[in-house]
């Protein structure tokens, strides 16, 4: 006879279990760490799903609820904290009670939660990530690369709404030193689920621009807030960037992997703009001091010049007067000894002068005396004797002129007797044309004939 | 009537006049008025040799 087995309903083996369970854990609590893989809000109570994994593999997981009571009071505690911690993904430690319930089974409630312990995760992973970016090469690649002087043409990363993101173009835009930039702006969100890819997209983008370098901006935050910017997809695309980066995340006491990998790194937006603009007035004061620098060694040099000349300038003008005083005091000299010799010479010339003047005033005495006595007298004598015979002759002309007047006179003949003919008024004589049927003119003393010729007898 | 004429043109003049006078090419008109311009070169030259016998007596008498 087979004896009847000992069966237990379900009730009772899951109620045993709960009295185990309730007398081994009971109502202690403990610091639980896992990552949070999934969250869903249900009327304000948190139900999340927490798991540990060990190479990709999970080897723990658990459901657990914080209450609503509970999630205000951490709201409170943490702020904003609160909901960037409370993203899947992060690992987080809790303070847990286990409940087992008879239908839910076993779960965890939550009471508290110590960010200190994922900001330690987060800077474990943050040093991971530098470790793996060294290994791969990708770490110092950007410090490689050679920002110019000045930078003019920007790629702007960020997110539009923010003031960060305003600060920066402000700055950008109204400084006193230098507005020229050309910004090409790629917007992107710097947080949630989304943020890794669109940075990651933005970076590609801005990547392909033509421009002297890439901003990524993104206006301050909390650890967990910036905990993006230590993603080790965006670093590693930053490190493999063609134009250098520089990163104007917002923060004041721990860098990000970004920072870290970027060619530069500013504290905030605004820095940025501020190092862009400097640089440009840097670059122009440099070059505005080699100018003076150049300028003032040229006045220099000219100045020397000057001194050199004119030094040069006061040797050569005494030189040359001392040689101008000698060359004129022997020319003085010399003038002296020609107006010397000169006046010698003019006194000889005069004194032989006095001499052929004295000789020739005697000369001239005789000779005049002579003139005076003899020689005039005569002259005078024959030119009287000259002038009478002239006058005589000239005398003895008329009178024959004269005579010759008195016979040719023809009016003298008329009174004699004597006749004058003519044709024409031309002397018969004279006459060469034709005689016959001509008028002839016949003059006498007394009249005159006219008469008309009928015959000529040679 | 008072001439003024030099000794030469006075004399030349009075020379051409008997040389037209010889050549009778005197006009029968002119005959008249030509012997009283002759007659009055005449005159005048006479006068001219008479003034100048003179004045050179007066120059050689002061000397």
């Amino acid at each position: 006879m087979q004896l009847p087995k000992k069966t237990y309903t379900l009730s009772q083996l899951v109620d045993s279990v709960k009295k185990v369970l309730t007398r081994t854990y009971g109502e202690q609590s403990y610091w639980v760490s896992g990552e949070l893989v999934k969250l869903n809000i249900k009327g304000g109570h948190y139900y999340l799903e927490l798991a540990d994994a060990e190479n990709g593999i999970n080897t723990a997981q658990m459901k657990a609820v914080i209450w609503r009571t509970q999630v205000l009071a951490l709201q409170t505690n943490l702020g904003e904290e609160f909901k960037l911690l409370m993203q899947p993904g992060n690992r987080l430690l809790f303070k847990v009670s286990l409940t087992f319930h008879e239908i839910y089974g076993l779960s965890l409630t939550i009471h508290d939660l110590d960010p200190a312990f994922t900001y330690g995760e987060i800077e474990l992973k943050k040093k991971q990530t530098i470790e793996r970016l060294k290994q791969e090469g990708l770490y110092d690649l950007q410090k490689g690369l050679r920002l110019p002087m000045i930078v003019k043409r920007v790629v702007l990363i960020g997110s539009p709404d923010t003031s960060g993101y305003r600060d920066f173009l402000t700055e950008m835009r109204q400084n006193n030193i230098y507005r020229n930039f050309i910004i090409q702006e790629i917007a992107t969100t710097v947080q949630g689920d989304k943020a890794v890819a669109e940075i990651c997209a933005a970076l590609k983008e801005a990547d392909a621009f033509d421009a002297d370098a890439i901003v990524l901006i993104r206006g301050g935050g909390s650890k967990m807030d910036l905990n993006v910017f230590n993603d080790y997809q965006i670093c590693s695309v930053i490190a493999q960037l063609r134009l250098p980066l520089i990163t104007g995340i917002g923060h004041e006491t721990d860098e990000v992997v970004a920072d870290l990998v970027a060619h530069s790194r500013q504290i905030t937006p605004t820095a940025v703009a501020k190092f862009l603009y400097i640089r440009v007035g840097t670059f122009r004061s440099e070059i505005q001091q080699l100018l003076d620098k150049s300028l003032q060694l040229g006045l220099t040099q000219l100045s020397q010049a000057n001194e050199l000349f004119s030094s040069t300038n006061k040797f050569l003008t005494h030189y040359f007067q001392n040689i101008i005083t000698d060359y004129r005091s022997d020319l003085q000299a010399k003038l002296h000894r020609i107006e010397v010799g000169t006046n010698e010479i003019l006194a000889e010339q005069r004194a032989l002068l006095d001499l052929s003047l004295e000789k020739s005033v005697v000369a001239a005495g005789h000779w005049l005396h002579i003139v005076q006595t003899i020689e005039l007298p005569a002259i005078l004598e024959k030119m009287v004797l000259r002038s009478t015979n002239l006058i005589e002759i000239q005398r003895l002309e008329l009178l024959n002129l004269q005579e010759k007047v008195a016979v040719l006179n023809p009016l003298k003949l008329l009174k004699v007797g004597y006749t004058i003919s003519s044709i024409a008024n031309t002397d018969l004589s004279q006459y060469k044309g034709n005689f016959i049927g001509q008028e002839l003119q016949t003059l006498t003393d007394q009249f005159t004939v006219y008469s008309t010729i009928t015959k000529i007898q040679k | 009537m008072e001439l003024q004429l030099t000794y030469e043109e006075a004399l030349s003049e009075l020379q051409g006049i008997v040389k037209k006078l010889e050549n009778k090419e005197v006009k029968i008109d002119e005959l008249a008025s030509t012997v009283a311009r002759a007659n009055q070169l005449v005159e005048y030259c006479q006068s001219k040799l008479q003034q100048t016998e003179a004045e050179i007596q007066k120059i050689v008498k002061k000397g």
